[in-house]
Formats: C-alpha cells, sequence, structure tokens
C-alpha cells in the first residue's frame, strides 16, 4: 500500500508544472433551487470543444478569451453565458417537461446517469426519505425500494436498527446485511444520522456493485451526504417532537384472574405473622406464587391484593374488589418522547465549500428508566488548492448514550410477562403507586409471592418476587448503559490533470468506541426467589461494534479517465485503482460471577466468584485491484465491464484469492422511436452479469485452536476440543449475478416504469455447517450448498398532477421473490439449519432450516428411498420447522383417544419466513404551499412462531383460553356442564375412528404448549398493509409576511408513525416488526406515533 | 508530448511496482494466527476438562437428562413444573452433547498418544498407555450412560467428523455392550505404570485406582445383561471380579471429585444457590422408604424427612406447597445437607454401590460370593461415605436384615437404589432392571400415546439433534422401539431391559 502511497504522490508532483498556458475556467452548474446539476454538458460556444460537469455541478474548461459557454442538461433550459473571471456560476432553468437526471451513486464515490446504467438500482431523495422524521436510516427506507424487505424492529428497543434484507436471502448463516457506504467509506447502518443525507442509491446486482467486492454481496447503500450549495451560505434550523404510544398487543382474556385453581385460598392468620395482616384473617387470596391466570372469574367479588401484604404500603390490609383490568398491560408503558434537533451551517464559492451540521437526538423511551441520547457533529470540506488539487474531509463523530433493558426475549420484565406468565386482574397503577415502598424485609414488593401467606416461617418469601418483579421497581433499580462514540470518515486528495484524467488518493476510517457497563443491584437479588438474578456488575471496552462491524481503515488510489470522442458520439469512462482495508475487532470485558461479596458496591474486585475476564482480539485485511469502465455510443448504446481481484486474509494463504467479473449493455431505443412513439419519452433495456466475490469466513475461522478455560481447577488448567471441524480444502465463493429489465418513461417522463428481473447463484459458499454431535463435532466448516435465487422487481412513478399550484406525485414498488432455492451439493448432510427459537427445559419451538429434513410426498408423507432412508430435499430457504398436530390422508387432526391429546408430528414443515411480496407506495401531493405526503408498505407470506402466543395460551392469558365453545359455554366451565375445548379428529392408532370430546381448557391448552410445543396455532403470516407514515407540511410564505432577508423560509410539519394497520393476518403482533428470523420469544407491542417538524431557513 | 510521456511514465511505474507486489499482496504473514487461543493439543487439560465435568454430567446435572432420569426413578419430586413426573411431556433430550462434548475430549487424548506424529510430545504429560486408557474408560463410561438412557446410538461410526463423516449410523446396543466391556478389559491391561497422568482430578492419575473404577464399570454393564444374556453377564461378571487390579470396595477407592469452589461448585450448590431455582425436592418415595427403615441418611439426602410428593399436577404441587409450609426437604435444605456446600465432593462410582450390585450378581448366580455379607459391606459403606458411623443396628432391623428368602433381592436392589443416590440413571437402572424398589406413577400421571394406563417411561426418545442432523439413521433406529403405531417410543424398552 505504502507503494501506491508514494506512486500518487510522485504523480501528483509530476502534473504541477505540465499545464498553465490557456485561460481556465471552472464553475459550477445548480438549478433554480441551489442543488447542483449533475452532468451538465458546458461547451465552448461554435465550437465542438466541450466537457462535462461532474456529479456535484462542478467542471473546469480551456476556452479562448472572450468565449462564450452553452450550458445544457436534460430536464433544464439551455443557457449561454459569457465567463466573467476564471469561476462562474451558472443557473438553469427546471423545465417541467422533462425529468432531472437522476444520478447513481456507486463505489468509491463514482457517479453514473442512471439512465445509462445497465443494472436496476434506485435513488431515495432527501424529501422521500423524511417524511417523517426517522431516527433510523432503515426505517426510513421501509417500503420506499423496490426488492427491500425491511424486517423492523419494536421502537422501544433504542439500541436496535431493524434489518433491510435485500432479494431475500442468500445467506447460508441466515442473513447478509447490506453495506453502508457514507460518502464512499464503508460502515455499518449504527449512527448514519438521516439529518446530513442528501441520498440514497441502493444497489443490488453484482455489476453494479463490482468495485465494492467482498462487503457488498448483500447489496449496497450507498449515501451521499449534504453538501453546500454553490455559491450560497445557509443556515437550517429543525425541530421535530415526536409522541409515541402502544398500540397493538396481544387480545386477552379478560374474564379470569391470576392463579392456578378457579378458587381462591382463605387466609389465616397464626402468631409470627406480621400484624398487619389481622385484618386479613378469613379473607380469601388468590394463588400469587404460580404466574398464571388460571384463576378465579373476576366478577367484583372481595379478595387480598398484593400489596396489601406489604406492612408498609398505606393499603395494607385492605382488600379490594377482583375486576378485569383490560388495559393493564398497555398502561405499563410510557408514552416515548423523541425530540431532534438540527442546525447546519453551510458556505461554498470560488472553489471552497464547506457544511457543518450538528444533531441532537433525544429520545425518552417507552420502557422506564430507557433513554438514548445521541449528538452527531458532520463536517464535509472541499477546498480547491490550485487549479489541479483538490483536498477533501467528509467527517461525522457521533456520541450515542443509551440505556436501560432492551430484552424482548423470552420472560423478559415486560412484555416477557404480560403475554406469557401474568395475572390478567393486576391493576398497573398499583403496581407504580408501591414501586419504591419496600416491606419490613428491606425487598421490593411483588404481586407475584414468593410463597403464600400460610404461615409465619412463609412470610420472608411473601416478601420476595417468585418469578417477576414488580417492574417498576425492576427497571428502575437496573441500570444498563452504553456509550459509544463513532467517527467515520475519509480524506482525500483529487489530482485533476486535466479534464479527462484525474487520480485521487483517499484514507478512510470508520471506528467505534463503545463501552458498556451493567449493574444488577443487590435490592434485586434480595428481592427475587426464583428470579435467577444475581447482583453483579459488568463492563466492557469494545473497539469496533461486534465482528460483523469492525472498526475499518482503509487506503485506496483511483484513477479516473473520461474522454469523448466523434463528435461526442463515443464517450468513454475508465476507472482502475487499488485498495488496501485493514478490519479489527477488539474487546476487552469483565463481570463479577455468582453475586456480589458485600452488596451495593459495584466494581470488579467485589466479585463473589472470580470474576470473567474475556480479552479477544480480531484482526483481518483485505486488498483489492480494480479496473471499471464503459463506452456509450451515440446515447444509444452503452457496454460497462469491471474486473476486481481481492486477496483476503481470512482464507488459507494457498488460495485466498478471488477474481469477480461483471458486463452489462444498455439500448436507449426510445431515441429511434422518438418519432414514431412520440408518448414513449424513454426507453432503455439493459441486461447485466457479474460475480460477487465473498471470503464467507471469520477470522481465524480455518484455525483449529483450543481456548484455555481461565479458571484452573486447583493446579490444573483446562481446555476442550473444538467443535468445528474444518475440510482442509476451505475456499471463497462467487455469486453469480444476472438482471436484465426495461426502463420506461411514458408522455413528457410523467410516467415511468422499471421492471428489473434478477437471478442469483452462488456457488458452494463456506459454511459452518451444524452437524451430529455423534460426529465428535457440532459444526463442520466447507463448502456446501449452492443457493438460487430470483425474482422480480418493479418500481412505478406518476407524476399524476403537475399544475402550479397542485402536484400529485405517485412512486410505487413492488417485488416478488419467484424462488430462494437451496440445493445441496453434498448428499451426507441431512440438512442445514439457520436459527432456532428460545431452547430451555426441553422445550422445542419451531426452528428455521435452510433444507427441511426430508422430503414429503403430495399428502405429507416422507418419502423414503429403497433402503428405507428419507430423502432429504432441496428447498426453499428458511423453511420454519417444528412440531404440529399429526393429520389423516384426509387432513383430519389425530387424537389419542385414551389421553385425547394430538399426536404429533415432530417434522411438519410450517412453510418459509421469507415474504414473497414486499412493496411500498410513496404519495405527495403539494398544493400552494401545503405538502402532504404518506407512504404505506406492504407483505405478503413469510411465517413467524411465536412463542408468546404458546406460553400466553398455556397461562391462559390470551383471549381463546376464555372463549365461549360451540355450547354456548364458556371454555374453562368444567366439561361436565357443556364446557371444554370441542376436539374433534379421528383415532391416532387406527387414523380414521372418529373422536369428537370435549377438554378441559386448562388441559388442552397445557397439551399445545409447554414441554409439547404443538406450534399449528402459533404459526402465523406475515403479511400486512400498513400506513407507516403520513406528513402535512405548510411551506410558511414568509415574503409575504415580513420583508426581513434574513429568513428564506420556514415549514412547519405535523407527522405521524404507523397511524394505521391497515390490514395484518396475525392478530396479536405488528408483522414489520417481528424480532427473530424465526419469530418471536417476548415481542414488545407495536406503536404508533404523532408528532411535529418546523424547519428554519436563514 | 511532455505530459503524455510523463502519464504514459507514472502509469509504467505504477504497472512495475504492481507486478512487483503482486507475489507480496497475497502474503499476509501471520494476521490470520488467532492470538486468542492455542493450537497445541494440551491431553492433561483435556481430561481436566473431562473430570471436572463427571460430576455434573454424571450425578447431578439440574434439570438435565440425568434429572430427568432421577424423576422416572423417583429420587426427585417436581415441586411447580410437574409435566415431567405426571408424563404430560414426552421427554426431549440430546444426546450428541456428550460425544461432541467429553467423549470427543477423550477421542483426542487417545489420538494424540496413539499417533507416533504427536505421542512424543503427549509422553509430556503421562505414559502414553496411561493416557489412553484413562481415557478409553471415561469413553466406555460415557457410552455407557448414553445407551442405557436412550438404547441403540451410533457407537462404531462415531467420531468421525474431522473425517468428514458426519452422519453415523445407529449400533445395536448389544454390540455397543459388547464393545464396551473389550474396552474395559484392554484398557485395564494396557496400563504400563509410566509416568504418571496429569489432569486427573478423580484420581491424580493412580494406575491401580482406574483398573478398580474399569472393572467396577465392566461389573455394572455385566449385571444390566442378566435377563437378557445371563451366559454374557456372568462371564463378564466373573472376569471383572477376577482380574487382580480388583473393584472399588472400600470408602477409598469411591471415585470422588472434590470440588475447589470459585466458579466450580458442586451442581447441587449450583443449582439451588446460584440458579436459584426450585424445581426439584427430594421426593416422599426417598423418604417413605428411609423413614421405614429409620435410616439415618434421611438426615442427608434431605433435612426433614417430609419428601415432596411425587407425580402432582401443577395446582395440586402449589397446593400442597401452601399447605405444608413447613415443608422444606428440598435436596438445598438445612446446613447439615449433604449436598449443600459449594465444595462437597461429589461420588462418582462408590463402593457401596459396587458392593450391593456384587450383592445383586451373587444373588442371581452370576457368581459365588456371599450375597450376605456383600449386602453388609454395601450398606456399610454407603454409611461410612456419609460419616453416618456403624450401620449394624440398621442392618439388624426386620425390614432390612437379609433373610434368605425370596425378599432378599428387593432390599438388596432397595439398598443399591438408595446407595446410587442422587445420581439418577443409576438408580433408573436399577429399578428398571429388577422393579425395585417398586416405583409406581404419582396421582395425577397420565396416560401417554400407545399405553393405556399411566406408565413411568422406560427409555428416552432420540433428541432434536437425531432427527435434524442425522435424519435418515435415525428413522431406522427409531422403528426399533415402536409401541403401537408410535416409532420411537419412551414406553419402548431398550435391549438389556426386555
Amino acid at each position: 500500500m505504502r507503494k501506491f502511497l508514494m506512486l500518487f504522490a510522485l504523480l501528483m508532483l509530476s502534473g504541477v508544472w505540465l499545464f498553465a498556458q490557456t485561460h481556465t475556467i471552472n464553475g459550477t452548474v445548480r438549478d433554480n433551487t441551489g442543488n447542483p446539476i449533475p452532468f451538465a454538458t458546458i461547451t465552448e460556444s461554435g465550437t465542438k470543444h466541450a466537457t462535462t460537469a461532474d456529479a456535484n455541478g462542478a467542471f473546469l474548461i480551456k476556452i479562448h478569451p472572450d468565449a462564450k459557454l452553452t450550458v445544457t442538461a436534460a430536464g433544464h433550459a439551455p443557457q449561454t453565458i459569457t465567463p466573467e473571471g476564471d469561476n462562474v456560476q451558472i443557473v438553469l432553468k427546471t423545465t417541467a417537461s422533462e425529468l432531472a437526471e437522476v444520478v447513481v451513486t456507486s463505489a468509491y464515490g463514482i457517479k453514473r446517469e442512471q439512465k445509462v446504467t445497465p443494472y436496476s438500482s434506485q435513488v431515495i431523495s432527501d424529501k422521500d426519505l423524511h417524511i417523517i422524521p426517522e431516527t433510523n436510516i432503515n426505517s426510513a427506507l421501509a417500503g420506499k425500494i423496490a426488492g427491500v424487505q425491511f424486517r423492523g424492529q419494536s421502537p422501544m428497543k433504542l439500541n436496535s436498527q431493524g434489518f433491510l434484507r435485500i432479494r431475500g436471502s442468500l445467506g447460508l448463516t441466515g442473513d447478509i446485511s447490506a453495506v453502508y457506504v457514507i460518502d464512499g467509506t464503508p460502515t455499518t447502518s449504527f449512527d448514519i444520522d438521516p439529518d446530513d443525507i442528501q441520498d440514497i442509491t441502493v444497489l443490488k446486482g453484482a455489476n453494479a456493485t463490482a468495485l465494492f467486492g467482498d462487503i457488498a454481496k448483500g447489496g449496497a447503500i450507498v449515501i451521499n451526504t449534504k453538501k453546500a450549495a454553490p455559491g450560497k451560505t445557509e443556515v437550517q434550523l429543525d425541530q421535530s417532537v415526536s409522541f409515541d404510544n402502544v398500540s397493538i398487543l396481544p387480545v386477552y382474556q379478560n374474564k379470569y384472574g391470576g392463579g392456578s385453581s378457579s378458587d381462591f385460598l382463605q387466609f389465616t392468620w397464626q402468631p409470627g405473622m406480621p400484624d398487619a395482616w389481622q385484618p386479613l384473617n378469613g379473607k380469601y387470596y388468590p394463588d400469587y406464587t404460580d404466574d398464571a391466570s388460571w384463576g378465579p372469574r373476576m366478577v367484583g367479588q372481595e379478595y387480598v391484593p398484593w400489596y396489601a401484604w406489604n406492612p408498609n404500603n398505606p393499603e395494607s390490609g385492605t382488600t379490594a374488589k377482583w375486576l378485569p383490568q383490560p388495559n393493564n398491560a398497555r398502561d405499563f408503558y410510557n408514552t416515548g418522547v423523541t425530540s431532534n434537533t438540527n442546525v447546519s451551517f453551510s458556505k461554498s464559492g470560488q472553489g471552497s465549500s464547506i457544511k457543518i451540521a450538528y444533531t441532537n437526538n433525544s429520545i425518552r423511551g417507552l420502557l422506564p428508566n430507557s433513554s438514548s441520547i445521541r449528538n452527531t457533529v458532520f463536517t464535509t470540506i472541499s477546498e480547491n488548492l490550485g487549479d489541479h488539487f483538490t483536498a477533501g474531509i467528509n467527517l461525522t463523530y457521533t456520541n450515542n448514550v443509551i440505556k436501560g433493558e432492551f430484552d424482548d426475549g423470552y420472560a423478559n420484565q415486560s412484555s416477557g410477562s404480560f403475554d406469557s406468565w401474568f395475572h390478567r386482574d393486576l391493576d398497573m397503577n398499583k403496581l407504580r403507586e408501591y414501586k419504591d415502598i419496600l416491606t419490613p424485609a428491606g425487598t421490593f414488593m411483588s404481586w407475584n409471592l414468593g410463597s403464600n401467606p400460610t404461615s409465619a416461617s412463609a412470610v420472608p418469601s411473601v416478601y420476595r418476587g417468585n418469578y417477576w418483579y414488580n417492574y417498576y421497581s425492576y427497571f428502575d433499580a437496573l441500570s444498563l448503559k452504553q456509550t459509544r462514540d463513532h467517527i467515520v470518515g475519509n480524506i482525500s486528495l483529487t489530482y485533476k490533470l486535466n479534464r479527462t484524467f484525474h487520480i485521487t488518493g483517499t484514507i478512510r476510517k470508520d471506528a467505534i468506541s463503545n463501552l458498556y457497563e451493567n449493574i444488577v443491584p443487590s435490592i434485586l437479588q434480595a428481592s427475587g426467589k426464583q428470579t435467577g438474578l444475581l447482583a453483579s456488575y459488568a463492563t466492557g471496552n469494545l473497539t469496533g461494534e461486534s465482528l460483523t462491524a469492525p472498526n475499518t481503515i482503509g487506503f485506496d488510489v483511483v484513477a479516473g479517465y473520461t474522454n469523448s470522442f466523434i463528435d461526442n458520439k463515443l464517450s468513454l469512462n475508465l476507472t482502475a485503482g487499488a485498495s488496501d482495508v485493514r478490519y479489527k475487532f477488539y474487546s476487552n470485558e469483565e463481570a463479577t460471577v455468582n453475586g456480589l461479596n458485600t452488596p451495593n458496591l459495584y466494581a470488579i474486585s467485589n466479585s463473589a466468584g472470580p470474576a470473567t475476564i474475556t480479552n479477544n482480539r480480531n484482526q483481518w485485511e483485505t486488498r483489492a485491484v480494480f479496473g471499471a469502465g464503459d463506452i456509450e455510443w451515440n446515447k444509444i448504446f452503452d457496454v460497462s465491464f469491471a474486473l476486481r481481484n481481492d486477496w483476503y486474509s481470512v482464507l488459507l494463504p494457498t488460495n485466498n484469492s478471488l477474481l469477480s467479473p461483471s458486463a452489462g449493455v444498455s439500448f436507449f431505443f426510445s431515441d429511434l422511436t422518438k418519432n414514431s412513439l412520440s408518448w414513449l419519452s424513454f426507453g432503455k433495456v439493459f441486461a447485466s452479469w457479474g460475480k460477487k466475490p465473498t471470503s464467507g469466513l471469520s477470522p481465524y475461522a480455518t484455525n483449529f485452536t483450543y481456548t484455555i478455560n481461565q479458571n484452573k481447577w486447583g493446579a490444573n488448567f483446562l481446555t476442550t476440543t473444538p467443535n468445528t471441524a474444518i475440510d482442509p480444502n476451505i475456499q471463497g465463493a462467487l455469486i453469480t449475478s444476472y438482471e436484465g429489465g426495461l426502463d420506461l418513461k411514458f408522455i413528457n417522463n410523467r410516467y415511468g416504469l422499471n421492471i428489473t428481473y434478477y437471478n442469483e447463484t452462488s456457488a458452494s459458499a463456506p459454511y459452518s455447517l451444524a452437524i451430529s454431535g455423534y460426529s465428535g463435532f457440532t459444526s463442520y466448516l466447507t463448502n456446501i450448498s449452492k443457493i438460487a435465487r430470483d425474482g422480480i422487481e418493479i418500481q412505478a412513478t406518476a407524476d399524476i398532477m403537475r399544475k402550479r399550484d397542485f402536484t400529485w406525485n405517485v412512486n410505487a414498488t413492488f417485488s416478488k421473490i419467484l424462488s430462494d432455492v437451496i440445493k445441496q451439493t453434498d448428499s451426507s448432510y441431512d440438512n442445514v439449519q439457520i436459527s432456532s427459537g428460545a431452547y430451555f427445559s426441553g422445550i422445542v419451538p419451531p426452528k428455521v432450516y435452510q433444507l427441511a429434513p426430508v422430503l414429503y410426498d403430495g399428502s405429507g408423507n416422507k418419502v423414503t428411498d429403497a433402503n428405507g432412508k428419507y430423502i432429504p430435499h432441496q428447498y426453499t430457504w428458511g423453511q420454519l420447522v417444528g412440531t404440529a398436530i399429526k393429520r389423516n390422508s384426509a387432513g383430519l387432526p389425530e387424537i389419542d383417544p385414551n389421553s385425547l391429546t394430538y399426536a404429533t408430528d415432530q417434522f411438519h414443515d410450517f412453510g418459509t419466513v421469507l415474504p414473497s411480496i414486499n412493496g411500498g407506495l410513496v404519495n405527495t401531493f403539494t398544493y400552494k404551499n401545503f405538502i402532504v405526503n404518506f407512504s404505506i408498505d406492504y407483505q405478503v407470506g413469510g411465517k413467524f412462531f411465536s412463542l408468546s402466543e404458546m406460553w400466553g395460551t398455556y397461562s391462559g392469558l390470551l383471549a381463546p383460553t376464555a372463549a365461549t365453545n360451540d355450547k354456548g359455554m364458556n371454555v374453562r366451565d368444567p366439561v361436565s356442564v357443556g364446557g371444554g375445548v370441542h376436539v374433534v379428529g379421528v383415532s391416532s392408532v387406527d387414523e380414521k375412528t372418529p373422536v369428537d370430546a370435549y377438554v378441559d381448557a386448562q388441559t388442552y391448552f397445557h397439551g399445545l404448549g409447554g414441554g409439547n410445543a404443538i406450534s399449528d396455532y402459533f404459526v402465523h403470516s406475515l403479511t400486512y398493509v400498513k400506513l407507516r407514515e403520513v406528513s402535512l407540511g405548510y411551506n410558511i410564505p414568509v415574503e409575504k409576511f415580513t420583508k426581513a432577508q434574513w429568513i428564506h423560509g420556514i415549514t412547519v410539519t405535523a407527522t405521524a408513525r404507523n397511524p394505521w394497520m391497515i390490514y395484518r393476518e396475525t392478530q396479536n403482533f405488528d408483522p414489520s416488526e417481528i424480532s427473530g428470523v424465526y419469530g418471536e420469544d417476548g415481542q414488545y407491542p407495536g406503536t404508533r406515533g404523532f408528532g411535529f417538524d418546523v424547519r428554519l431557513i436563514f | 508530448m511532455i505530459t503524455r510521456n510523463k502519464i504514459v511514465l507514472g502509469l509504467s511505474a505504477l504497472s512495475f511496482l504492481a507486478l512487483q507486489s503482486c507475489n507480496k499482496i497475497k502474503d499476509f504473514k501471520d494476521l490470520n494466527t488467532n492470538p486468542n487461543q492455542t493450537t497445541s493439543t494440551i491431553p492433561s487439560a483435556l481430561l481436566a476438562n473431562v473430570t471436572a465435568n463427571l460430576g455434573g454430567n454424571l450425578v447431578y446435572d439440574g434439570g438435565g437428562l440425568n434429572t430427568v432420569c432421577g424423576l422416572y426413578t423417583q429420587y426427585f419430586a417436581e415441586t411447580q413444573y410437574t409435566e415431567v413426573s405426571t408424563f404430560v411431556t414426552k421427554p426431549s433430550n440430546n444426546f450428541d452433547g456428550y460425544y461432541s462434548g467429553p467423549i470427543e475430549d477423550l477421542q483426542n487424548i487417545i489420538k494424540y498418544n496413539s499417533d507416533p506424529a504427536t505421542a512424543g510430545d503427549a509422553a509430556v504429560y503421562g505414559s502414553n498407555n496411561d493416557q489412553i486408557a484413562i481415557a478409553r474408560i471415561l469413553r466406555a463410561q460415557y457410552v455407557k450412560f448414553v445407551t442405557d438412557a436412550v438404547g441403540d446410538v451410533p457407537y462404531f461410526d462415531a467420531l468421525k467428523g474431522n473425517a468428514g463423516l458426519v452422519t453415523p449410523a445407529y449400533d445395536k446396543q448389544q454390540d455397543i455392550y459388547a464393545d464396551l466391556v473389550n474396552e474395559l478389559t484392554q484398557a485395564v491391561a494396557q496400563f504400563d505404570d509410566g509416568p504418571t497422568v496429569q489432569g486427573d482430578l478423580i484420581y491424580n492419575g493412580s494406575v491401580s485406582a482406574w483398573k478398580k473404577y474399569a472393572n467396577s464399570l465392566r461389573l455394572m454393564l455385566a449385571i444390566n445383561m442378566v435377563s437378557v444374556d445371563k451366559a454374557t453377564a456372568t462371564t463378564d461378571f466373573q472376569a471383572a471380579l477376577n482380574d487382580p487390579a480388583g473393584v472399588i470396595s472400600s470408602v477409598s477407592d469411591n471415585a470422588n471429585l472434590a470440588y475447589p469452589g470459585g466458579v466450580y461448585l458442586n451442581p447441587f450448590y449450583n443449582y439451588y444457590n446460584i440458579t436459584q431455582r426450585f424445581d426439584y425436592a427430594l421426593s416422599n418415595t426417598v423418604t417413605n422408604i428411609l423413614n421405614a427403615t429409620t435410616d439415618p441418611r434421611v438426615n442427608i439426602y434431605g433435612s426433614s424427612g417430609k419428601g415432596f410428593p411425587v407425580g402432582l399436577s401443577r395446582d395440586h404441587a402449589l397446593a400442597y406447597q401452601s399447605a405444608n409450609s413447613d415443608w422444606d426437604d428440598l435436596i438445598y435444605g438445612g446446613n447439615n445437607n449433604e449436598f449443600s456446600q459449594s465444595t462437597t465432593p461429589i461420588t462418582i462410582i462408590s463402593a457401596a454401590y459396587i458392593d450391593l450390585i456384587r450383592a445383586e450378581g451373587a444373588e442371581e448366580g452370576l457368581s459365588s460370593e456371599d450375597p450376605v455379607a456383600l449386602y453388609k459391606a454395601g450398606v456399610q459403606a454407603s454409611f461410612d461415605q456419609y460419616g453416618l458411623g456403624s450401620a449394624t443396628t440398621f442392618l439388624g432391623g426386620s425390614s432390612v436384615a437379609l433373610t434368605g428368602g425370596a425378599g432378599d433381592l428387593q432390599k438388596i436392589c432397595t439398598q443399591e437404589w438408595l446407595a446410587a443416590f442422587p445420581a439418577g440413571e443409576e438408580g433408573w437402572n436399577t429399578t428398571r432392571r429388577t422393579g425395585f424398589p417398586a416405583i409406581v406413577p404419582g396421582p395425577d400421571a397420565v396416560a401417554g400415546a400407545g399405553v393405556s394406563v399411566p406408565t413411568i417411561p422406560s427409555r428416552f426418545p432420540y433428541g432434536v439433534d437425531d432427527y435434524t442432523y442425522n435424519t435418515s439413521n435415525v428413522a431406522i433406529a427409531a422403528k426399533r422401539y415402536a409401541i403401537g403405531g408410535t416409532d420411537d417410543s419412551q414406553y419402548a424398552k431398550i435391549w438389556w431391559n426386555q
């Protein structure tokens, strides 16, 4: 690398004295809003001498003295000027009949006009990105890009970004993230401030991402930050506030309260019990220790509430009425408040451009004691150093402090209780009211008593939570804090030899330093009986966010050559370069073990057991050389190609190189038909092919290494044999990608349609295959399984109304995955598992497989070969497989006639987790000074498994557990009087004798859930249609009200997030925010937000 | 033209340097060498790891496979979620983890000591032969543990993942048993009394002790075969007894794992004090037997003699808890409790148990030893193990003393079962093999698929891992355990339990 840099410097020095003789004009072309117009053509009037502006509108041209310049650009009226001085600012008027040219940005900041690219790409403008203020770039993109599924996460999880899944999955290990590239520098989705974004280009196919190499195998989200508008000095101030509330909760039953049986227990006061309990003698209480709601019917009868047992409460010794609390789970959550302040300053002129922005994003979370404060300083500077050199710097620094616990897994202390283990009779206001009042034992009182008040010896346990705390006490006491400092940016020096050749050297850095400190206070340990929480302190310093989001430092040198020949008919663009990127993820982590010696001292030295100390170091590197180019003929034909070779440190040294070529062609047929088909404003047909490299390995994966256990046993140290066997011939892989399509615009570009078909095949990629432990190993790192996927993507735009006072613009996307298939290349593996859900106490919920374990025939029977072996099957990616009710050939459930329990099929295939159709719709209306925007997104298909529902029915919390049966009785009523769940099917013994019976509700639902994990009722579709964003804005016509020159614009906007779930197939959750690939374990509820935004421009 | 030449020159220089560096560009030196871990195999550290986990795996695993065995044989009762003891839940344990964990570590020790290329390095940690022999004994121990739970398992094709064999076939238990006996016999003969093996947390490398351990395991294998292949059982039983190295026969021979504390805690202590779950209690089946004979071990196994009733439904179990607030007979109970300290040793195989196995064998005619003397020695050894002094009075009790009559086998097996406590699978082996002590399902137990009355499972079905990663092979084995129309039934019987 050093050699490249030296050479680069040499080249630059040698060039300085080469030119200076003629009259050089530099300048910038922009539109009447101040935005640069890229790729405008600047011609010396009356000659064929011309140049093309770059993507930022800047150009350099040598002309004769006194010559005029003619400037033309698509979508704009041409203009001729007489340059005064060496630097000119040219403003072109936008013409209504043509659309402004869309510019695609790819690797190393290389820009191209979208109309010539031979691949599908989509550019999201600032406007569409900011329909409502979003703090997370991924959610801002939801539904706006064809071929992209947004796997959202609950806004309660302040540390979560969600995930953009592009064109289904090509990952054997699960989803592969797209790379986020900000001003040419690769980073992750963390800390990208949507306020600083000018536009986003989303690239998907191999030709589009050719120069990125390995990092873009999952696609690329390429971000251009906002730059100073030429010749302008501007200050902008933007303030938004939004309020979020819980909107979608599971449908609970509100008839029966907490406990394990339908009768109350009677309290008898005994000597040794607190005197404060005496008034309760003879009163009735539910079984507090059980955390299910199979208790008595709630009809207002007198009972002893949990808080009555704490003698320190004002309501100690009192009774209450046993009544439904339909909104208790909803009442728990705060109103989340998000405030976002953005101030920016920009100035540009005379070869110098600077922009500085500061954003403060403060969130008070919906969960108690949760917050996120993010401060971002963003600066971009570009400075011409003489005629040939330009120095640039882009730098974003972010400090983000996130507090709170965001566990949405099984048994978390909010949704993990409300939906799985809870008492439906609980009044949340009482929990809030008494959260700080300690018991005589100095503990927090819980609704879920560690023991019922049956004896004096039980008293200490009464004062401790059995499985659950008072949620408010818990969240208030717990202290989890992470502080992330993130710098991403680059410094570059460009040498522009002349208008045809330039070379740029860039140093890029993406560095995260993450410090976390987590405290479980001693009082929580003291207040719990079986909560499993020990007082603890844990801290860690991470250099990098994770192995998949490491710190990087990269060096690249890219040379570009642009020229046109033969009366500008043939234009040529060539790029060549080299890069070296070094990755690093270090962690130093410490945690106390088995509690603390002395309470309330949160220090590693206070650990009761030997503290855990982990020190992990990971470094790796990728080197590459590349070249690319495109040739355009007469605006009719364009050919582009690229070649890149990568060398990876993570691969075996003997085989660590991957060569990835790509090529594409575009044909602009509308040029030939513009007379015959005048309604066709633009028509392009394009096709491309390419290979994407993937090393597929994490650092040191090829090492067969032993970890030394930190703790010695006496004088002995311990180690264990690695669980991954390694194929000695492990190698990287290439993903072959084809795409092709049509890009059409009609009637003066008012309507646009882009249709793309893609097809990708992955060679046998390296994969750590989970294998039977009987082999001595749990995984085998080898090259296995080809993946093939294809699909179509459609993007349609329409300017339905283009009046002066009224415009209506629609942008719609649609994508359908036609297939996403795994072909096994080695029949010795029975199947490949991707991920599994919560797994504990022998409970086995469905897992996601890449391959279903066995092939089924049309009637659901497993197909066997001649030797009686089941045949493994080639299958769609991401099958959800788990235990289901066994059905006979007629589809009737098989029921054991003795126990009336369902016979089961342990490996039922519930279908893929991948939605087949995704899309969205963005609508923009402007009427005079009003702007209305809204976005809708939708998906069809895809399955998820709900562990919450499984336990929620097991525990008698959800509506079906207190439904009315077909005899008009509640299912909880005794079977003898007409209650019970109606069970209909056939005998599992002969698969035909009808079984028709009523089963006690608790027995029935316990039989479905628990260890049996019969998942038929807990697997649902991810299908939904959602109105995600709405904004109503008003541009205050400041010029009418004030003569003040200093203010240029005021916009006031009212916004709504998730105002309307138009349709969803599943009843209990927001299907767009399911937490895991396979489903959820303790999903947070869906939310809805309203807010406003004020923007001032000075 | 000067310009163009300079460019050409520059580009040529670039190409030249690029070519120069082409060989270097693919060379990352030692960048991909893991700085956090070692590539060296250290057999003593592997053996230390395997022996450190024996107590947790084979005696008490806090809710795992061995605990479920303990629930089936009614050592323990479930106090809250009772679906295992009421047979509502079909067991769903995995077994392959024993292979990829301890068994592979042992295999690795054997391989490292056997391969001529590495044997020299391995010898630093003790005699090659002695290391191999100890590893073979423990490997046999673990395979016995797995096959006794489930029946047919991968054996002859197992542990070959690094040769690419990832879906091993399921071998017949009978064949596995024969090979285990053979392995143990060979292991005993393999010891060469060379330099002491390092990393052995049980016997500190004592060859004579490991020989006794191996011979004791041979007895345990042989006694299991008594009803299906008495001839082989007799041969193997006598061969083990006649081995000059002897069997575990005094408390000082016991295979004890002494926990050092810190992060290595007695598994009972760990479960109740660190995990802080109270799902399991001492059962009333155990306390009823102990109380009926005024057995002093009642204060060792529990603290009050009031065991928790077995096989109640959840609401009945919770009701029992409410109505019996003085109930405190959890294993984790009072401070006088044998299993309550963080450093309390766990006994993997005891002289008491082996004596009583020998008594059972003698009673069954596998040997000509004196069952009465062995019975007395076994009970005394159990008392000695817990520091309870002389068992003479206890042994004189009318329901304890052997009479030479038909009830003797029941008494022997009951004491054997009590001596094996709390190792769930060993206890379950006794009740499955002999029917003694008689264990009946709890009051709220249910009949599962394929049985008409509530029945204690007699084996574990294959685990999800078997079906997931070894689908084709497990399907063949599952058919061998069909009951009614259900393959792989937990109510089917394994080979030696026919």
